[in-house]
Parts: C-alpha cells; sequence; structure tokens
C-alpha cells in the first residue's frame, strides 16, 4: 500500500493544471516505485511519514490539551490556596529570583496547600492590565504598585489596596533568629532589630517607600534600593590606555572621552566613549544638576526646609538669584553637553534597549544607569564590568569652583513595592508571604539572585553590586526647571537644542529668557499654577481628615488613628491653603498675586 | 413582571431585611476605606429606617455628609446638601459625638476650594472654628479649631491678620501646654513667625518646643532639625545651638539626605563630627570635610 493510500498528501488540492489532484491519482499511481520501496506488511502498514506528522499533531494537541486541563486544576483545586503575585520586572534574572524564593515559601508551607505564583507582565502594558483586572474584580492577590493609575493615585490604592498600617508595628516573623542564619554580622544590635522591632523598622529606609503620606498609611512593601551609577568596559579601557582604572574627576573623564575617539579613529574602529539615549543623558542631567546647583540651596530655600522647591526656584529665575549668566549654571550647561558630545552621535533616537546593546557588545566604552539595569549589564557583557560613582570636578580642572558634591542617597526610598488587592481571597497568606520576601534572609536572597540591592536591615548585596550601596555623602537641593508647565516644556526643548549642538549657550540663554518672561506661560502663570497645585493638594488632605476623623468618631480606626490625623491637619494645615505661596510672590515682586486667568 | 422578579430577589430581599446596625457598619467600614460613594446609599437607608435623632440617625447623618462633601469630583450640590445635613445634625442633636466635628466641617467647606469657582469664606469659616472652641473647649477637637482660626487669619495675609493669628495660638498654648496638637500648633507658629514676620528668634524658639514636645512629623524631623540649626547658624549666629541640631539630625535623621551636610556645618563650626552609622555598609569614596577640625581635636572625632 502506498502512502497516498494511507490518506497523506495534499489530494484535495490543485495540481498545476488546475485539475483536482484527486483525479490524478492514476496518474501518480502509473509511476513506478523507487527501486528500493517494499511493500509494507503487518503494523508498519500503518507507519509512514504522514501518519507520524497526524500522531505528532494529536499527540502535541492531547498533550497541550492535558497541560491546559492540569493547570486549570492546579488553579481551580478546591484544597489548593493559590496567590498569584504580579510584577512588570522582566529584566535578566529578576524572575529566577523572584521564583526561587517563591518555591521556598511554597515548600515551607506545602501542609498548608498554599501556592504562590508569579504573573510576570510586561512594564508596555502592565498599567492598563492592573487597571482592568482592578475594576474587573480579578486582579492578582499581589502587585507590583506602579504604572496603574489605580495603583498610583491616593484614592484608588485606598479603594483597592490594603492599608498595612497596623501590621507593620508588628515584628515579622520571618526575621526570628532561627531565620538569621545568613546575616554575616552577627552584630546584637542588628539582630535585636530584625527579631523584635516593627516590621517596618526591618527596612533600611523604616519602609518609607511603602507609605503613602496623602493616605497617612502603608500600602505596600519595599523590595529593594535602587541608586545610579557609570558602568565601564574594564577590558576595552585597558585596550586603550593601558590601565582599567576608571577616571577619578570629571576632567580625566573628558580627556578619556577625547583619548577613545582617537584610539577609535587610530584602530579603524567606531567606538563612542558613552552609551547614551535621552534616558541616559538624563541621568547625567540629574545627578550634575544637583552637583552645580546645590549652592542655591542658600539664596533660594526661602522656607529653610533643606531643599529647593519648584518654585522657589521660579521665584529665583524671576528675582535673578540664579540666572543662566552664572558662572555655576554655564557650568553646569557645559558639562552635559560634552557629556553629550561623547554619546554615540544618534543618542536622541535611540531607545534604553539600544544602548545596553551598544554597551554589550563594545561598541561603547561607558554608560550611566541605575542599579535595576545592573543585572542585565552584568549578563549581557562578555568582557569585564567596572562600576563607577560620577566623576566630580578634581581640584585644579575646570568647573572645580562650582560643583564639589555628588548627590546624596541618604534619603532615597526603596522601591518595587508590593501591596496586596482587596480582591484577594486569602489576605493573610498574601501578608505572609510580603513579610517572608522582605525578610532579611529571603530579601537577601532575592536581590543577590536578581543584582539588586536589599532593604533589610543587615543584608549584603551581591558581590558585584557593592558599588551600589547608597551614599549619604552628598547633597540634595537643586534647582531646575520642574513645575513650569507649559514653559518647561518649551524650555527643555532649547535645552535639548543646545546638549544636541544645534544652538550655542548664548541662543538657548536668550531662548528661555524669552519663554519665561512671557506673560501667558511665564512666572506670573507658573506661580499662579503653583497655587492652584498646592490648594489642591490641601483639598485633598481634607479627605484623608475626614477618613481619619470619621474612624475616630465612629469606632473604626486603630491605635494610629489619632497620631495620622493630627499629622494630616498639620500638613493641611501648614500650607495654609496655598497661601505661603500668595504671600512669598508678593514679598518677592511687590505687587497683588496673579489671578486666576 | 420584571419589578416583581427584582422585588423577590435574594439580594433585594436581604438588603430590606439586613438590620440597621449591620447597615451602619458596613457604610461605616467603607468610608474607613476611602470609600466615598457607594456607603451614601447605605447611610441614606439607615436615615430612612431610623428614629431622627437616634444615635444611628446621627452617625448616618454623619456619615452621608463626609461622603457628600469628598466624593469626587466633588460639586456644587452635594456640598450645598453635605452642609444641610451637617447642620440638621447640629440643630436636631447638639450633644451628638458628631456635632463638633459637623461644625467644624461646615467651616472646613467655607475655607476650602471645594470645586471650580467655589467662593472661600474666612469670615464664615473663623466664625465656626470660634465656635466649636467656645461650645466643645475640653475637646481635642477645639485645639484644632483654633489652629484652623490661626490659619484663616494667616491667609488674609496682612500684619494685622497675621498677628492675630499668632497671638490666637500663642494664647491657648499658654492655656493647653500639653495639648495633643501643642507641638504642630509650634511648629505652625515658627513658620509663621520665620516667614510672615521675620522673627528669626521666636521662629527657632517654637520649632525647640515643638522638638521637645514630640514633633508630629514622622520620619520627616530632619527637616525642622535643619530649619534650627541653619536659622542658629545664619540669623541668630547661636554656634551652640546650631551644633546641637546639627548633632542632632546626625545622630537621628541619618536617612533625610542632609545628614552629610550637617557633618560639613559642624566641621566648620569646629563641633565633633558624629559618624552616619546607618551607611557604615557603603564603601566607596568620601569627599572631604572641607574646614579643619580644631587643634584639640582628633581627626577620628571629625568621623574622617
Amino acid at each position: 500500500m502506498s502512502d497516498l493510500e494511507l490518506g497523506g498528501g495534499n489530494n484535495l488540492d490543485e495540481d498545476e493544471d488546475g485539475k483536482p489532484a484527486v483525479a490524478n491519482f492514476t496518474k501518480r499511481l502509473a509511476k513506478p516505485k523507487p527501486p528500493t520501496a517494499t511493500p509494507s506488511r503487518g503494523w508498519r502498514r500503518f507507519v509512514g511519514l504522514n501518519a507520524i506528522g497526524v500522531l505528532l499533531l494529536v499527540g502535541s494537541a492531547g498533550w497541550s490539551g492535558l497541560r491546559v486541563l492540569s493547570i486549570h486544576n492546579e488553579n481551580n483545586d478546591p484544597n489548593v490556596k493559590t496567590i498569584r503575585i504580579s510584577h512588570w520586572q522582566l529584566e535578566s534574572g529578576y524572575r529566577e529570583a523572584m521564583q526561587s524564593v517563591i518555591d521556598d515559601y511554597n515548600a515551607m508551607h506545602a501542609a498548608e496547600h498554599v501556592r504562590i505564583v508569579q504573573v510576570p507582565v510586561t512594564e508596555r502594558i502592565y498599567g492598563q492590565w492592573l487597571n482592568v483586572n482592578l475594576i474587573a474584580d480579578n486582579a492578582p492577590d499581589i502587585a507590583e504598585l506602579g504604572m496603574a493609575r489605580l495603583a498610583t493615585t491616593g484614592e484608588s490604592v485606598a479603594k483597592y489596596f490594603m492599608p498595612l498600617g497596623r501590621e507593620v508595628l508588628k515584628p515579622n516573623p520571618y526575621d526570628a533568629e532561627k531565620y538569621l542564619d545568613d546575616l554575616e554580622e552577627r552584630n546584637p544590635d542588628i539582630i535585636k532589630r530584625l527579631t523584635t522591632a516593627p516590621w517596618r523598622e526591618t527596612m533600611v529606609d523604616g519602609m518609607r517607600g511603602g507609605y503613602k503620606q496623602d493616605l497617612q498609611d502603608y500600602y505596600s512593601v519595599p523590595m529593594a534600593f535602587f541608586t545610579q551609577r557609570m558602568f565601564y568596559n574594564r577590558d576595552l579601557l585597558r585596550e586603550i590606555t593601558g590601565t582599567d582604572q576608571p577616571p577619578q574627576s570629571l576632567g580625566q573623564l573628558f580627556a578619556l572621552g577625547e583619548r577613545i575617539r582617537a584610539w577609535g579613529t587610530e584602530h579603524g574602529r567606531v567606538i563612542d566613549p558613552i552609551a547614551g539615549t535621552r534616558y541616559h543623558r538624563d541621568v547625567f542631567v540629574w545627578n550634575y544638576r544637583v552637583t552645580f546647583t546645590n549652592a542655591y540651596q542658600t539664596e533660594l530655600d526661602t522656607d529653610v526646609s533643606g531643599s529647593i522647591t519648584p518654585i522657589e526656584a521660579w521665584a529665583g529665575w524671576q528675582s535673578g538669584k540664579i540666572s543662566l549668566k552664572d558662572p555655576a549654571l554655564r557650568a553646569y550647561f557645559e558639562v552635559v553637553r560634552k557629556i553629550c558630545e561623547m554619546f554615540n552621535p544618534n543618542f536622541a533616537a535611540m531607545d534604553r534597549d539600544q544602548a545596553i546593546a551598544a554597551f554589550a557588545s563594545g561598541k561603547s566604552a561607558m554608560m550611566a544607569t541605575g542599579s535595576w539595569d545592573g543585572q542585565s549589564i552584568f549578563n549581557g557583557c562578555k568582557f569585564s564590568v567596572g562600576v563607577m560613582n560620577f566623576p566630580m570636578p578634581a581640584p585644579g580642572e575646570p568647573y572645580a569652583d562650582y560643583g564639589k558634591y555628588s548627590i546624596s542617597e541618604a534619603s532615597s526610598a526603596g522601591g518595587s513595592g508590593f501591596g496586596i488587592t482587596r480582591n484577594t481571597k486569602y489576605p493573610e497568606i498574601s501578608l505572609d508571604f510580603l513579610r517572608f520576601i522582605s525578610s532579611h534572609k529571603w530579601n537577601q536572597k532575592l536581590n543577590r539572585k536578581n543584582g539588586w540591592l536589599p532593604i533589610a536591615v543587615g543584608t549584603t548585596p551581591a558581590e558585584r553590586m557593592v558599588p551600589f550601596m547608597p551614599t549619604p555623602y552628598g547633597v540634595i537641593s537643586d534647582a531646575g526647571f520642574g513645575e513650569g508647565y507649559e514653559a518647561e516644556t518649551k524650555i527643555s526643548g532649547q535645552i535639548d537644542r543646545f546638549f544636541l549642538g544645534e544652538i550655542t549657550y548664548e541662543d538657548m540663554r536668550a531662548g528661555v529668557d524669552t519663554l519665561m518672561a512671557d506673560p501667558k506661560i511665564g512666572f506670573d502663570h507658573i506661580w499662579f499654577k503653583a497655587f492652584e497645585k498646592e490648594r489642591d493638594q490641601s483639598r485633598s488632605l481634607e479627605r484623608t481628615i475626614a477618613v481619619q476623623s470619621a474612624r475616630q468618631l465612629m469606632g473604626t480606626g486603630d491605635d494610629e488613628t489619632s497620631a495620622k490625623l493630627l499629622e494630616t491637619i498639620l500638613d493641611q494645615a501648614i500650607g495654609n491653603n496655598g497661601n505661603n505661596l500668595r504671600h512669598l510672590y508678593q514679598v518677592q515682586n511687590g505687587k497683588p498675586f496673579p489671578e486666576e486667568q | 413582571m420584571l419589578f416583581v422578579l427584582i422585588g423577590c430577589s435574594p439580594s433585594g430581599a436581604s438588603a430590606h431585611q439586613r438590620p440597621v446596625a449591620e447597615v451602619l457598619a458596613q457604610g461605616s467600614s467603607e468610608l474607613a476605606q476611602f470609600t466615598f460613594d457607594h456607603p451614601r446609599s447605605l447611610f441614606s437607608e439607615v436615615i430612612a429606617r431610623s428614629a431622627k435623632g437616634s444615635p444611628e440617625w446621627q452617625q448616618a447623618t454623619f456619615g452621608l455628609a463626609v461622603c457628600l462633601q469628598n466624593n469626587s469630583p466633588v460639586v456644587a450640590e452635594a456640598i450645598t446638601e453635605a452642609s444641610r445635613l451637617y447642620s440638621e445634625l447640629i440643630a436636631t442633636s447638639p450633644e451628638s459625638t458628631f456635632a463638633p466635628r459637623a461644625t467644624l466641617n461646615l467651616g472646613r467647606i467655607a475655607e476650602l476650594v471645594d470645586y471650580f469657582k467655589d467662593p472661600v469664606d474666612l469670615e464664615a469659616a473663623r466664625a465656626r472654628y470660634s465656635e466649636v472652641m467656645t461650645r466643645w473647649p475640653d475637646q481635642d477637637i477645639a485645639s484644632e479649631a483654633a489652629l484652623r482660626l490661626a490659619s484663616a487669619y494667616a491667609q488674609e495675609d496682612t500684619t494685622e491678620a497675621n498677628t492675630k493669628a499668632i497671638a490666637t495660638l500663642e494664647t491657648w498654648l499658654a492655656q493647653h501646654p500639653k495639648d495633643p496638637l501643642a507641638s504642630g500648633m509650634y511648629q505652625w507658629l515658627g513658620d509663621t513667625y520665620y516667614m510672615r514676620a521675620a522673627d528669626a528668634k521666636q521662629a527657632v524658639r517654637c520649632y525647640i518646643a515643638a522638638d521637645d514636645l514630640g514633633l508630629l512629623w514622622r520620619g520627616r524631623e530632619g527637616i525642622v532639625y535643619w530649619r534650627i540649626a541653619q536659622i542658629a547658624e545664619r540669623k541668630l549666629k547661636d554656634r551652640d545651638l546650631a551644633v546641637r541640631y546639627y548633632t542632632k539630625l546626625c545622630e537621628k535623621a541619618q536617612t533625610s539626605g542632609k545628614a552629610f551636610e550637617a557633618q560639613l556645618a559642624l566641621s566648620r563650626l569646629g563641633a565633633p563630627v558624629p559618624e552616619l552609622t546607618a551607611f557604615a555598609a557603603y564603601k566607596g569614596p568620601r569627599p572631604p570635610l572641607i574646614d579643619p577640625p580644631p587643634p584639640h581635636q582628633s581627626q577620628a572625632e571629625v568621623g574622617k
């Protein structure tokens, strides 16, 4: 029997003549068989390539069906308590690290039939996905907060996520001494803090990253710290300069950039000193703006809060206390432009991944990004990767008079916070898992495997992440054009053009000065918008006060309610409904505040 | 037929059969979770099913007014109705535990811009706050009313109004030094003296009083420490006070972001510089503390 008789082949297709293929059976049968072909007998008659294909198809479909059914059964097994935890961290190593911690938890609680399942969702759709599922009452039990509007704004967070205020005051049972076997430094103070202090005190940031000021409560548990550094290709640096020592000062960084370009020309290779995109440029912008504008704090920080608020900066631009004519400002802009000149020429059109790829493939010698990219970079590079702080101008170098200190990371709050959704069927287990994953042992495990900075007290990161540990030896104030609304957008355009080398500093300055003085979008408009924003924030705090006072009167509060109420009342009263801004404007400008336009 | 079916549905039946206390508890619980829309119907149901003036009625009336006042988006009609409910509650049950807050909330409605073009009536607000202070002087809410009254004066932003604002709180604090909100009042006074009266000495006195009582700002204490130290150093030329608060900042507010600047200041002032022990794990570069220490101090003492 031939293959055709087994039903294989496209016997219903049309042939080249347009006739039905069935009609050509006889023609094909008439063809002589190959000399080696022998008729199949017994079970062999059922075996042929087409039959194998069909069997494979049926087998695959069957296996898929069984798999779907088994997953369905697993997820719907009434005896198993399944907790879903969603996040958008698709960086290299994160899911594996999370899974290893989940596996530990599942193993520890197997007898209780608890199963934690992670649901990774790409950041491109995470927000939309979470919003839809929160509204549909189908959200995961635990979700990473952020990206989604409903997981960000105070009112929505309160509506869809559980407050953790009562829980963070209790010690974390997974920080009991029996679990502290990974604690490297057996410091009695650390052991005491981990074993007896409230859960929030077992986090380096006091769980500030999970606190919602407007709701006066904790709604998420942060998992890690994040800082920014420069990465460099040790092998390439050694090849070019004879040493793998990174630049120790800003002057040395610029000199290295020139050397790299020259070396590339000499060797017929295109190597950019720094892999850049707009995103990576802004990493430099942020770090050097603090360095070069922090000194304005003395003049601009009107309320002596220790930082320059956006409107204090605008007041400074308006009064002339800060000006683009100042050598310090010029130094800052020139430094960033020089750094942009060290980028790949088309940096403004590239995206983040392309920059990482350029660095990983050795086309760029350095790049600047956050610790969140550390693992991807370390894993993706075939060469030895070094990490360095942003270099400062050394004494005697250009710009040394205007910038001495780097940014302080001491006040950084933890990130990657996870909260418990209100629709969970298992709030106790969800809470228990958050305690587990934020405890010393497992937070350290998660972040060491993942290449992030752990946040639990007494933890240490993976060896190669040590350079990312937050530094307190820096400053925090900076003055820019933030919260300038339409003017900010247009000023950013001018600054962009300067950084791209399209216009001179004088042209940029003239353009920015014109925009700031524009009566429609300039200073007065910005003052009014700032006032409006403060007034709205004050109104928003009224909701928190309403809830806290209702809790107090209706007996639905807790031990913390009174303290929270008093703190919110102070927060609201201290701003005087935005009228402090009106006062500041009138004192500075000697004229009535610009009213609603 | 449809109405009959709906009327016979289990949910419809249970809603009517649920005890008032249960409905009230659900509304109160939802309100406690920042939900303002759904509890309105629950509180309305309790109001309809309770005797006017009963404890259930009082709580439901207050709850409904709070929901109307705060449900987004806030509209003029809802604010009008909330005001009516607060007024009705105060008139019907003047001894209710909800009456003081209802009176204060009428002041808040007058003071705040609740919706677009909502007029601000500071005088009406002040009248309500004064009423709370007079009618319930021994309750905690009276101190909130005092702070609100001072703030409502300050918002006029005239020398006379600012003086009244300060006098209001100074008088209150003299009579109620251990008030739960006293620390917050001192902090507010410190800001007002510094920003509106240009009186650095009085400002620092108030900030220190707030700190001595225990700051209400939890986790943000560093701002107040920095403020005291800076004003002491720059305006009052009080080295000892500046050193005291820069040191406190280094020791108690290391995660404020200002600890290194406090170290620099202590170095500048020739005082011992505490180590930032919370960041012992950081092994990277440390900029030098610029000003050399006085001769009697060792390098170790200044935290090099």
